[in-house]
């Protein structure tokens, strides 16, 4: 490809603004200012329309395509919270009916568009991929040209750069001794901690030059943070499961493939109380129910011994015990088991008795575990009772048959049939009488029953909830998230600033050019005036604007 | 030790006050000259050192109301909108010299006024944390978040600084139109706040029994006169005032009261100050600065965002996300307040990039960091007060 | 040199397509299951209403229809009508069904049983061990393992008897 070649000898790349080693502009540009963006440089992609994947490059090149990107995605972003997306709306609620019902016929559309989960459509995943895709490309294209530029530049520049910077100066005075009135101003600049180069008698002062890297540091930080994200997508990278525990239970801890289990020792709620905690005392007393201070479930973590079989009963051993708490989850193994929820006074156990008359007959009192009832219950002189059904969460299902909803005593109803010491139990013709027993219900299913079963203590126990996860893309996050605040930091707080100081025909030339923060690098030119001598520069984007010319100093639309 | 808290504020408040007239006296004042014939601008000095008493107060105002509670004072609407005041006007005293430009000061003390009382429209006992706030977390997230928060409203200040100054008053432009409409929403804050502070003194409060969105009979308190009643709402207390429009029950009606009387208020100030003077508001603050200079105040509002947005999103998304994955057990779960964080996030980052590679300087980006101020406020208002999510505290 | 750049310019783009094409096709492809069709069945033991155990490697040879049910689940007990009029002929051709309740009280089982005149042998997956290493979400679900150990079949949701019986007869070894 054509090369341009710079009248000081050097060949720079076709699309070169700026000279690479001079600094002599190499294009016609409209503005009085030169174009210092990326140094001048040829930036690959704007050089060249070639073939389908220039073009593709080309387009994830421009900082318009990202920044056109990022406002797509910030609106797209918006529209998920105008209605609360499918994760946050009541659990049982059918979406299909609820957006609808809530919002009305936006609400339904919102449904319909898929908005309800928006965040977890192609289109939003594609439009963060773009991203990602600009981030890489747009970066590559910069960088690569910008540290050759700024590695390889010369201190001597051509007059014409010089002129075309935004600070620039032309002493008034002619001066017998220009190089040593600028060995003066080295002295003076290095004391403001810069780097100065010199080249016959010329001055190049720099300063921060690593703050030009910060916007590519960054800009990797951000990638490493989405591939950890679309790591999330992996089954294998991602565990989130829940398991409920009652108290003195122990459970296998769920998305772990058995290989841990958690006992729940004791769970507590605790409330505030206006007495004790005086400081809230006006905030309680506007409340009407008590608020939560801590919930916390005291665990133990389990894992089984060595060897065995999945189901097989094994022995197991205890690795830690932990009080688990809303923002003190349990971790080992990179697996966390936090606090998300719990319910206080699930029924664990009925205790019954058996009654003649309305009079309790002595020694008849048995207890049924609602976890793990017995099929028969012997009682005292001969009496038997024997659960002919047990439904743990009792309802009527649409054949109008007794069954229940789940595994959870939340409704427990047992069907008894008593068995009178003259009755046998085991001799298949025999009925006994049978009665229907629940929460608040006792009811005959025979006629004519002359022993009544009575509900005489309900055990309750407290189950907690707990979510378990296991995150292997937090690595990625976390590296990501680092490098990406190193390297907006180093970007943002400080600066890269140069001055050029040259001699011609015993005047002295000077300009400098700062990325940002001007206002610092005129302080650094006032100081190099007082200290040295050196002339102090106008400001030409400034005099743009008092002639009536454009804000937007020296920038040309690319 | 709440009592003193308060009592800080309020002095506090008076001072930002103090520290606005100096500013003002120092621009609009004549200037002194000392023996030497170099100005000297001692009400801008003046101005400066109250506005650093004014800060030292509000600081004293958040350790006392620490100590009181326990944990730092961040945690409710009240104690988070006092704590962006305080850091707007924090970063005013640490931006301030280094561009000693008097205007900044002219205009950031009122916005921090204006923010306090704002702030203090909210319940302002304190309240006990629930179990997910209970955690050294909140003091760093908030704080960081605050604090950048506070700091890219320096840029807006900037910004609005450099519009009132550029914009030709004299034609109907839509900048103009959008200027006006920029300075009603501040007017109707002030409304809402008089209003507030007029109808509270006068201990106004209106009950209501109404028939609420799930059928069912619940009581509702007004403390603006009832315009808009509830659904089905019949009066318990006697006040002589009826409601003329009754709402659906859907809508939280004294909330949209309160937005009518702000609006109606909002409308008659800035009515009657378009009937006084006979021009827009716009210009009739112009002249105050005729003589800033525009590229500095760009300057500030671009060096404000430098230093504010990577601090925001230190506190704002990556400690978010870090407290999140030991709270609420997943990093991020796009509820309504994270995302619009990002969005916050995204926004500024498209700014830097228009501004850093697309040259949009002076006017285009005055534009953005009022739109991107607009965003804070609109995070910290509606999306805590409509849409309803997991940081309903504040 | 120009070659080069193309090349550089095409093997970038490709990565970066294909990771987002593939983060796409994994997240939006019909769910596979924990165990699925082609994965080796891990071997688990339980226990019958007796307490007796077994293990799925003692069947190996055999094929194995394994239905993981609850008795609250209404096309559990369709599916298992259609099992108990034919497992004994399947199972005289090589083919056994384990019948794996997930975790009810035994009462409730054996009950159920007696209900419905079920007799063949039931299984309870205490602690829902098994059914978490299978990945067994909705019920009932069904696990076809041929005589090598080897899932060659999930299937989650009620079925017509035909379907059953064309399982089954999937899982006559030699077939």
């Amino acid at each position: 490809m054509e090369k341009v070649k710079c009248e000081c000898g050097h060949e720079n790349p076709y699309g070169t603004y700026l000279c690479e080693s001079c600094g002599k502009p190499l294009k016609e540009e409209e503005g009085k200012l030169a174009n210092m963006r990326y140094e001048g440089t040829a930036r690959r992609s704007q050089t060249y329309r070639k073939n389908v994947v220039d073009k593709i490059w080309n387009f994830f090149s421009s900082v318009k395509v990202g920044i056109w990107i990022i406002i797509i995605l910030l609106i797209a972003s918006s529209l998920g919270t105008v209605f609360p997306q499918e994760m946050y709306i009541p659990p049982a609620a059918d979406p299909s009916v609820y957006y609808y019902q809530e919002y009305g016929t936006l609400g339904q559309l919102y449904y319909q568009l898929g908005f309800h989960n928006l965040y977890g459509s192609w289109w939003y995943i594609l439009i963060l991929a773009a991203l990602g895709i600009s981030l890489v490309i747009a970066s590559l294209d910069r960088v690569v040209p910008l540290y050759r530029a700024l590695r390889k530049q010369r201190v001597t520049r051509h007059s014409k750069f010089l002129e075309r910077q935004r600070l620039y100066a032309v002493s008034e005075e002619t001066y017998a001794d220009p190089v040593q009135k600028l060995d003066e101003a080295a002295e003076a600049l290095k004391k403001k901690r810069y780097n100065v180069r010199r080249e016959n008698g010329h001055l190049l002062a720099e300063k921060n030059r690593f703050a030009r890297w910060g916007p590519y540091v960054n800009h990797v930080g951000l990638i490493i943070f989405l591939i950890g994200g679309m790591l999330r997508f992996f089954p294998e990278m991602y565990v989130d499961e829940s398991v409920w525990v009652r108290e003195g239970e122990t459970e296998i801890v769920q998305g772990t493939d058995g290989e841990y289990y958690i006992h729940n020792n004791e769970f507590i709620v605790e409330y505030y109380d206006d007495e004790r905690d005086d400081q809230f005392q006006e905030a309680l007393e506007n409340q009407q129910d008590p608020v939560v201070e801590t919930y916390e479930t005291q665990a133990t973590l389990l894992k089984p011994e060595a060897g065995g079989t999945i189901g097989s009963e094994t022995d197991l051993e205890k690795i830690k015990d932990h009080d688990i708490r809303v923002n003190d989850p349990l971790t080992y193994d990179g697996y966390s088991l936090y606090q998300v929820d719990y319910k206080l006074n699930e029924f664990s156990k009925f205790t019954f008795a058996l009654e003649l008359d309305d009079e309790e007959i002595a020694g008849t009192e048995f207890t049924v575990d609602l976890n793990d009832p017995a099929m028969s219950y012997d009682l005292a002189d001969g009496y038997t009772v024997e659960i002919m059904e047990y439904f743990p969460n009792f309802e009527m299902d649409e054949n109008n048959e007794p069954t229940t909803i789940n595994r959870v005593p939340d409704n427990p109803r047992i069907i008894f049939e008593v068995f009178p010491p003259d009755l046998d139990p085991d001799d298949p013709d025999t009925t006994g009488e049978i009665s229907f027993l629940g929460v608040q219900l006792n009811e005959a299913l025979t006629e004519d029953n002359e022993y009544a079963i009575r509900l005489t203590d309900a055990d309750l126990v407290d189950v907690t909830g707990l979510t378990v996860r296991r995150d292997r893309t937090l690595p990625f996050l976390i590296a990501g998230g680092a490098i990406f605040m190193i390297g907006l930091i180093q970007g943002s707080y400080w600066h890269h600033r140069r001055i050029w100081a040259q001699h011609s025909n015993g005047k002295i030339i000077v300009a400098g050019h700062a990325n940002k923060n001007w206002y610092a690098l005129k302080k650094d030119f006032q100081y190099a005036h007082e200290q040295a001598g050196l002339p102090y520069p106008d400001d030409q984007a400034e005099l743009n604007e008092e002639e009536g010319g454009s804000s937007e100093n020296g920038s040309t639309k690319q | 030790m709440a009592q003193l808290s308060s009592n800080l504020l309020y002095a506090a408040f008076f001072l930002y006050l103090l520290s606005t007239v100096f500013y003002a006296v120092s621009i609009t004042g004549r200037k002194f000259k000392d023996r030497a014939g170099t100005e000297k601008n001692r009400a801008a000095l003046l101005g400066y050192i109250t506005a650093i008493f004014a800060v030292l107060t509000s600081l004293g105002y958040f350790a006392a109301r620490w100590i009181a509670a326990g944990f730092a004072p961040v945690s409710n609407m009240f104690e988070y909108t006092a704590a962006l005041g305080i850091a707007i006007a924090l970063a005013f005293v640490i931006i301030y010299p280094l561009y000693k430009n008097n205007y900044l000061g002219l205009f950031t003390m009122p916005v921090v006024m204006l923010i306090i009382a704002y702030a203090s429209m909210f319940p302002r006992e304190v309240e006990p944390l629930i179990p997910a706030l209970q955690s050294d977390w909140l003091t760093i997230h908030v704080i960081t978040t605050v604090i950048g928060q506070g700091i890219l409203a320096i840029s807006f200040v900037a910004g609005l600084i450099y519009l009132l100054a550029m914009i030709d008053f004299t034609k109907k432009t839509k900048k103009v139109k959008s200027m006006e409409f920029i300075l009603f929403t501040l007017i109707a804050a002030v409304a809402y706040i008089v209003l507030g502070f007029g109808f509270g003194a006068a201990g106004y409060e209106a009950e209501f029994s109404y028939v609420n969105e799930n059928n069912v009979e619940a009581e509702l308190s007004y403390f603006y006169p009832p315009i808009l009643g509830p659904n089905e709402g019949e009066l318990i207390t006697e006040q002589g005032f009826e409601p003329l429009v009754e709402m659906p029950a859907n809508v939280r009606s004294n909330d949209a009261n309160t937005v009518i009387w702000s609006v109606m208020g909002g409308l008659f100030l800035y009515g009657l100050l378009r009937l006084s003077f006979r021009r827009p508001v716009g210009a009739m603050i112009q002249p105050l600065v005729k003589n800033v200079n525009l590229t500095t105040v760009d300057e500030i509002s671009y060096r404000a965002v430098a230093i504010g947005f990577p601090i925001f999103t230190l506190g704002g998304l990556i400690f978010a996300m870090i407290w999140a994955q030991i709270a609420w057990t997943r990093f991020w779960g796009w509820d309504p307040k994270e995302v619009w964080a990002l969005i916050t996030f995204l926004f500024y980052a498209a700014y830097l990039h228009l501004r850093l590679s697309r040259g949009w300087h002076g006017e285009k980006s005055a534009w953005l960091l009022i739109i991107g101020f607009a965003l804070i406020m609109f995070n910290l208002i509606f999306v805590n007060l409509v849409i309803a999510g997991l940081h309903s505290y504040a | 040199m120009k070659n080069r750049r193309f090349m550089m310019r095409l093997s970038i783009l490709a990565v970066m397509i294909a990771a987002v094409g593939y983060t796409l096709y994994i997240n939006f492809s019909e769910e596979r299951g924990l165990v699925d069709a082609g994965d080796e069945a891990p071997n688990f033991a339980v226990k019958n209403l007796t307490d007796d155990e077994i293990e799925l490697a003692d069947y190996r040879g055999d094929g194995v229809y394994i239905n993981f049910w609850a008795t609250y689940c209404t096309y559990c007990r369709d599916k298992m009508g259609y099992l108990q009029d034919h497992y004994e002929d399947y199972e005289e051709e090589g083919v056994k069904v384990l019948h794996v309740n997930v975790d009810e009280t035994t009462l409730q089982v054996e009950r159920h049983k007696e209900r419905f005149g079920y007799d063949f042998d039931m299984y309870i997956d205490r602690g829902m061990l098994v059914s978490n290493e299978y990945g067994v979400h909705s019920l009932p679900a069904a696990y076809l393992i041929d005589e090598n150990g080897e899932v060659i079949e999930r299937h989650v949701g009620a079925q017509t008897e035909q379907q059953v019986l064309s399982s089954l007869d999937r899982l006559i070894p030699g077939s």
